[in-house]
């Protein structure tokens, strides 16, 4: 028997036992007398309840035991709750006394605060076979917690277990699917299980490769695997093989690309985040996971030779893993690779429809790329102002993941006014209309990368915030600049964008659209007064600038309702017919049509700071003052003239034409939108927010189906 | 010094005038050593003339124990002894064993434990706490390790006055300890008791041990510590002398169709085209009439219903189906978890034929599931009862509520925790002990409490009904044992004898004994007809938590905190098996429906599977029956473990079909 020791109540602590009862005169034989019984007293009572302990088949000692013991020694109880934790023992400053923490509690808090006792449900009877026939059945493994034996093979109940979840996941029942995926998530004796599953994984991605929607939902079962708390993926075949059928998704050119109508786009964006999931949970120094992988995304990238949809994933899955690995590795290949684009884009051929549409598709990626760039300097700029704030509908911001740990060689070197401690949210847009982008995606993140390396100040990439836009701009233009958020930064870095890059007037640039259009209006009267004179007949070409970018003809629109407002000036002179269809799947019709050659354009031309005709409005011809800076001429402005009287417009999901006077008002509200009705008098309303641009060769990036001459027209909602 | 010579004197000189008894001689000329170590000269010459002693009588004694011959000399006349002549003796005790041969030294090195602890209870009983607290700190490391649960509890207790409040004292201290010897060691201990004439030990051994001495060989250490762990000893031969009617009772005769009952002793094979099947059933070694069985009369027993004897010819139906456990061939393991329960657990029974189960909880509720797809149902009122037809063929069935039917049914009533329940052969009632001091009995048609037994007042541990109804019996903190029957509201026996509290309690299947387990380490077999203890069973080595009697009788099967299943031979009160395998504490034994094999579960969360049959079978040849245990320690009987994930394994059961159920509360830690 080695030597034990033994609660020992000591003569001190009966002194101060007395004290605090208010006995101070205690000698030193009473002490020990005291101290020695009441050790003996404890010893007994703590022995007695351990038979209580015992008898309940427990082995862990708890308050009711002990009191058990006391009220059989006829001592009184200690009354009150026990907890199920021992107590927390804080030393008093000098350290002889050592007192339970008693800290005080707000109960009307913590009543209504919402954390009430949830029901633990009643005791009840689940059966299981231990054993058939004397195998151990299930895994004894389970949870790593036990040391029963291991199985070698895959028993038959995991093996049915197995068989029962692969179809169910692939087949049909959408119901059965998703009960299947929840337990896969949550089941916590699949260990076993991991090959099979990483197997069908990765066969899966191959096989049903034509099959958009089993992909999904092979994705989906990735994603129930990496969520799945017991499962630990670490060993190395199983992650590789994961994220290997990950980029399968996310990469390929796969079967089911071929055809259009297969939205496989939604596929790439759903594999790059659950590669940024995956990445970010179980990459580390040691398996350098993420690396590889970028690395991997990265030659794919710079291999022009791929196809527009695996240049689509791999901008999206490095746009999902981080501002960081964007700035790093996509940033510096956007020279290339948007040439590469626009070539794809200018091909007007008929034959290169569908690879146009792809290019475009992945040119929104790298805007939204960019986007999330620039935005993240935004808020860093603004140390971490609250990110939620943001102009615009429709925003959908979701929790970080855990920060990638990717140690990133080359460090963006930001102001000095860089907070890392603000939590960065990218924003993700919806669909906007006009413009041919898939769903944002929602795990982006900006922030938590530059926490890790902002005190790293190797080699620049870019000086500032402002030089990144500039160069971004140079790019994307205003759809880009759009999609920032607007006014709410105020330090003196954050250069005026709008002043030096983008300005068609002073003034005017800084008015909403809802004036321009007013001023329009104003200045279309005065027009159509003296237009009355001069036939115009300017041919209405339309030009579609339907958001989809699906190749369907252009409905032709009626075309009853002309209407012009000219706003451009310079050489080619454009008409802008806005068009209104009965066809609710339709966008907006804003349509510019490039007027023909016509007898007054010449004078036109002879007007040589007057770039427009007479009809033009009369603020227009003030713009036209400006000095035409590079930027600028890539903005001409549009003549948007007014016919009739009307202005018509179509919102796509609406039938509603607007016909507005001339005289009224134009207004814009958001009442109105639901009608469906082609109702030629009302209002239109819609909001609008930010500017409108009018461009007439914005970008090439919307330049889309339609002909040769056509402009578009942006127009914010 | 003068004044203790002239002390001495007088009574020296009455000792040698009225008896020239050794033990006064000695005193003499211990005495006179002392004096002359002194240099009393004159009063040495003087004591010596007075006493007729001669120079030459007195014995050259050897230096070195001079002094403590002195003063042991003298401290037979002071009250209970000089503190410090109990380490002394306790020294020389020990050096004695040491030095005696290999052949004798196990069985006295049994006695160092129980000496020691006599003697440091004396020290305290007498005040001298110092000396006893030295003296325990000495010693206590030298015990046997198996002891070290009650020398724990020894050394909390330093004052008389605590001493005389605590039960485990009282008990060591009114008890005898009992070692037993082999005449030869004996008779080594007395030459050297004699000789060194040491009066105190002398003293002790006399008073407080019992030392049952038997012809034969001495036993090893190693036989001997299968044996002990008792908390006074072992077993006396005297004990375990009186016979047991280990057998079954007579099996009565059911004249049902299809054929007669299970294992019979003696039973009328007047159905020839059965014969085939009872051979499986029947053991071939009974002949008509055991003579090791009771009569069915000695213990009044109810008489068979009807519907009972339809149960027995059911229950013989299933045994034909009956699946032969081997270690090839082995059982499979159905496993009734209960969740949610957060640890208030506190046991779990299933009924004999398997179709109910009930749970005992902290929460003073019992719980009854059925195992089976019928549901629990309750009793038609009486209002409803009198209108069903009462000669149809399923009026039991008519019985039933059909409205009331639910998985399962609680049953509130106690106000402590349900330590125990046990079910009745004919499911109509369930017997519950508690925390409080109470058995109660439910009725499990009505789903009511019928009547509440109060006879304890302590917790009772443990309760269990007899295999043929009507008795129970309840084992108690209070370190009793009680057996009821259900039509009384008093106990009709109380078994009292063990030292401790009674943790476990045990109905042999003919209802004639009662095995009860308990925290003083011992099992105790008691006759139910005179109420007096057969057997005492000592080895374990902790509490006893779990009894099980093999199916036909003669085995009894015993488990508890020390992890170690002991098999005992009821015959003669030997042990004849040791399991050990186990890690955490056992709960639960259940002997398959032959008896072959046994399963058990405990706290370590593992269903053990062990071939008894090999124990049983090798107990043929008759052993040294004065050597209370025959064991083979090195083989090793276990063929199956089971690992469940977190759930403590509380109870085990074979059903009628060699199927085994385990049930436990799950408890992720």
């Amino acid at each position: 028997m080695e030597e034990k020791r033994y609660a020992i109540i000591s003569r001190e602590s009966i002194r101060l036992f007395a004290e605090a009862e208010g006995h101070s005169e205690v000698t030193e034989s009473v002490a020990a007398l005291l101290a020695e019984d009441a050790t003996y007293r404890l010893r007994e009572a703590v022995q007695s309840s351990c038979q209580y302990m015992r008898h309940s088949k427990r082995r862990r000692l708890t308050t009711e035991d002990f009191n058990k013991a006391l009220s059989a020694s006829d001592v009184e109880i200690i009354y009150g709750q026990g907890s199920g934790e021992p107590s927390t023992f804080r030393q008093t400053a000098g350290g002889e006394l050592h007192f339970v923490e008693d800290r005080e509690v707000n109960l009307a808090g913590m009543a209504l605060g919402g954390c009430g006792p949830q029901n633990p449900g009643s005791t009840s009877i689940k059966t299981h076979w231990l054993a058939v026939e004397g195998t151990h059945k299930g895994a004894p493994t389970s949870g790593g917690k036990q040391n029963g034996k291991v199985n070698k093979g895959i028993s038959a109940d995991l093996q049915t277990y197995y068989d029962n979840m692969t179809m169910a996941i692939l087949g049909n029942d959408d119901e059965l699917m998703r009960i299947a995926l929840e337990d896969l998530r949550t089941n916590a004796r699949i260990l076993p299980l991991m090959p099979y599953l990483v197997n069908f994984i990765s066969q899966g991605v191959r096989t049903v490769s034509h099959d958009v929607s089993q992909l999904t939902k092979l994705l989906h079962t990735v994603k129930a695997v990496i969520s799945n708390p017991s499962l630990f993926l670490e060993p190395r075949p199983y992650l590789n093989h994961l994220v290997q059928g990950i980029m399968y998704c996310l990469l390929e050119p796969l079967a089911a690309s071929i055809n259009p109508l297969n939205d496989h786009w939604a596929l790439r964006d759903y594999a790059a985040r659950l590669l940024a999931q995956v990445l970010n949970k179980w990459s580390s120094q040691v398996n350098q996971l993420a690396q590889k992988n970028i690395k991997i995304l990265n030659e794919v990238l710079v291999d022009l030779t791929k196809p527009p949809c695996s240049h689509y994933g791999t901008v999206m899955g490095m746009a999902s893993l981080g501002t960081a690995v964007t700035e790093q590795y996509i940033l510096p290949n956007l020279p290339i690779l948007m040439k590469h684009l626009e070539n794809i884009l200018n091909n007007n051929t008929f034959g290169n429809a569908q690879l146009k549409a792809d290019a475009s598709k992945v040119v929104g990626a790298l805007l939204t790329a960019s986007e999330s760039v620039l935005r993240f300097r935004i808020y860093s700029y603004a140390n971490g102002d609250e990110p939620s704030k943001q102009c615009g509908s429709n925003i959908r911001s979701k929790r970080r993941p855990a920060p990638l740990r990717i140690d990133i060689p080359k460090v963006i070197s930001v102001s000095q006014d860089l907070n890392s401690d603000s939590k960065q949210k990218v924003k993700s847009e919806t669909k906007t209309d006009s413009q041919d982008m898939k769903p944002m995606l929602n795990d982006e993140l900006p922030g938590e990368l530059f926490k890790q390396v902002e005190t790293k100040p190797t080699r620049m990439v870019y000086k500032s915030y402002k030089e990144l836009y500039e160069k971004l701009y140079c790019f994307f233009g205003d759809c880009l600049s759009t999609r920032l958020p607007v006014a709410q930064i105020e330090l003196d870095q954050m250069p005026k964008k709008t002043d030096n890059l983008v300005s068609l007037a002073d003034s005017d640039s800084l008015k909403s659209g809802e004036d321009l259009l007013a001023v329009f209006l104003n200045t279309a009267d005065k027009m159509e007064a003296d237009s009355e004179h001069t036939s115009d007949k300017t041919r209405l070409d339309e030009i579609d600038i339907d958001g989809d970018v699906k190749s369907e003809p252009s409905e032709p629109s009626d075309k009853s309702d002309e209407n012009l407002l000219f706003l451009g000036e310079d050489t080619s002179n454009v008409d802008l017919t806005v068009k209104s269809t009965n066809d609710s799947s339709k966008g907006i019709k804003l349509i510019i049509s490039k007027r023909p050659k016509r007898k007054h354009e010449s004078k036109e031309r002879k007007s040589d700071k007057y770039r427009s005709d007479s009809k033009e409005p009369k603020h227009k011809r003030r713009k036209q003052n400006v000095q035409s800076s590079k930027e600028e001429q890539m903005f001409e402005k549009t003549v948007l003239r007014k016919r009739e009287g009307k202005f018509v417009f179509n919102i796509r999901g609406l039938s509603a034409v607007a016909v507005l006077d001339p005289a009224k008002k134009f207004s814009i509200d958001s009442d109105n939108m639901s009608y469906k009705t082609p109702v030629y008098k009302q209002n239109l309303c819609m909001p609008v927010h930010g500017k409108m641009w009018w461009s007439r060769r914005p970008t090439k990036i919307l330049k889309s189906n339609a002909p040769k001459n056509y402009s578009t027209l942006l127009c914010i909602i | 010094m003068e004044g203790n010579s002239t002390e001495t004197r007088p009574q020296a000189a009455n000792g040698a005038s009225t008896n020239g008894s050794s033990t006064d001689k000695q005193t003499l000329y211990a005495v006179l050593q002392y004096l002359r170590k002194n240099n009393l000269k004159e009063t040495e010459t003087l004591l010596k003339k007075e006493a007729n002693i001669q120079d030459d009588d007195v014995p050259k004694e050897q230096q070195s124990q001079n002094a403590s011959e002195v003063s042991q000399a003298l401290a037979a006349y002071k009250s209970e002894g000089d503190p410090s002549l109990y380490e002394d003796f306790y020294t020389n005790l020990k050096n004695f064993v040491e030095q005696s041969l290999d052949t004798y030294k196990g069985e006295l090195a049994a006695l160092l434990y129980p000496v020691f602890v006599q003697m440091y209870l004396e020290l305290i009983y007498n005040g001298h706490e110092v000396a006893g607290q030295i003296f325990f700190i000495k010693f206590s490391q030298e015990q046997e390790s198996y002891y070290e649960d009650d020398l724990i509890k020894l050394s909390t207790v330093s004052k008389k006055e605590h001493m005389q409040g605590n039960q485990l004292m009282e008990s060591f201290r009114t008890s005898r300890f009992v070692i037993r010897m082999s005449r030869e060691s004996y008779t080594q201990l007395k030459r050297y008791l004699q000789e060194k004439k040491q009066a105190l030990l002398l003293n002790i051994i006399q008073e407080r041990l019992f030392i049952d001495v038997y012809d034969g060989l001495p036993r090893t250490k190693q036989q001997i510590d299968v044996t002990s762990g008792g908390m006074s000893g072992e077993a006396r031969r005297e004990a375990n002398k009186s016979k047991v009617l280990y057998g079954l009772l007579k099996e009565p005769d059911i004249n049902i169709s299809l054929d007669d009952d299970d294992d019979a002793d003696g039973e009328d094979k007047d159905k020839p085209k059965k014969k085939k099947q009872k051979k499986d059933l029947l053991s071939m070694k009974k002949s008509k009439n055991d003579p090791n069985a009771p009569s069915n009369t000695r213990i009044p027993l109810p008489e068979l219903k009807d519907t009972d004897k339809i149960e027995k010819a059911n229950a013989y139906k299933e045994a034909l189906k009956r699946v032969k456990i081997t270690q090839e061939n082995k059982p499979s393991i159905c496993f009734y978890t209960l969740l949610n329960s957060y640890e208030n657990t506190t046991s779990i029974e299933i009924s004999e034929d398997s179709s109910i189960l009930s749970a005992g909880f902290s929460d003073a509720v019992i719980k009854v599931w059925s195992t089976t797809p019928n549901k629990l149902r309750c009793m038609k009122t009486g209002v409803e009862l009198d209108m069903i037809d009462k000669d149809v063929d399923d009026v039991l069935e008519r019985m039933m509520d059909d409205r009331t039917a639910s998985e399962y049914k609680t049953l509130c009533g106690h106000s402590g925790p349900v330590y125990s329940t046990s079910l009745s052969m004919d499911k109509n009632f369930l017997v519950s002990s508690s925390e409080d001091g109470t058995v109660r009995l439910w009725s499990l048609l009505t789903w009511s409490n019928l009547v509440c037994y109060k006879g304890h007042i302590s917790p009772v541990w443990d309760v269990t009904f007899s295999p043929h109804g009507h008795y129970f019996a309840s084992a108690s903190h209070d370190r009793t044992a009680r057996l009821w029957a259900t039509d009384h509201y008093q106990p009709l026996r109380i078994f009292a004898g063990h030292l401790s509290d009674v943790d476990s309690i045990q109905f042999h299947p003919n209802s004639n004994y009662i095995a009860t387990g308990s925290s003083d380490r011992t099992v105790r077999l008691w006759d139910v007809l005179g109420g007096n203890c057969v057997r005492i069973l000592t080895g374990h080595k902790g509490a006893i938590h779990c009894l099980r009697f093999s199916p036909d009788g003669r085995y009894l099967a015993s488990a508890g905190v020390d992890k170690t299943i002991l098999l005992w031979d009821l015959a003669n009160g030997t042990l004849v098996g040791q399991l050990k395998g186990h890690t955490g504490t056992i709960y639960s034994l259940s002997f398959s429906r032959d008896g072959s094999v046994l399963a058990s579960g405990g706290m370590d969360n593992c269903v053990k599977l062990w071939q008894v049959s090999k124990v049983f079978n090798s107990q043929d040849s008759e052993g040294d029956l004065n050597v209370p245990a025959n064991v083979d320690l090195n083989e090793n009987y276990e063929f199956g473990s089971y690992q469940t994930k977190a759930t403590p394994v509380l109870c085990t059961h074979f059903t009628r079909r060699n199927l085994l159920l385990a049930s436990g509360p799950y408890t992720p830690s």
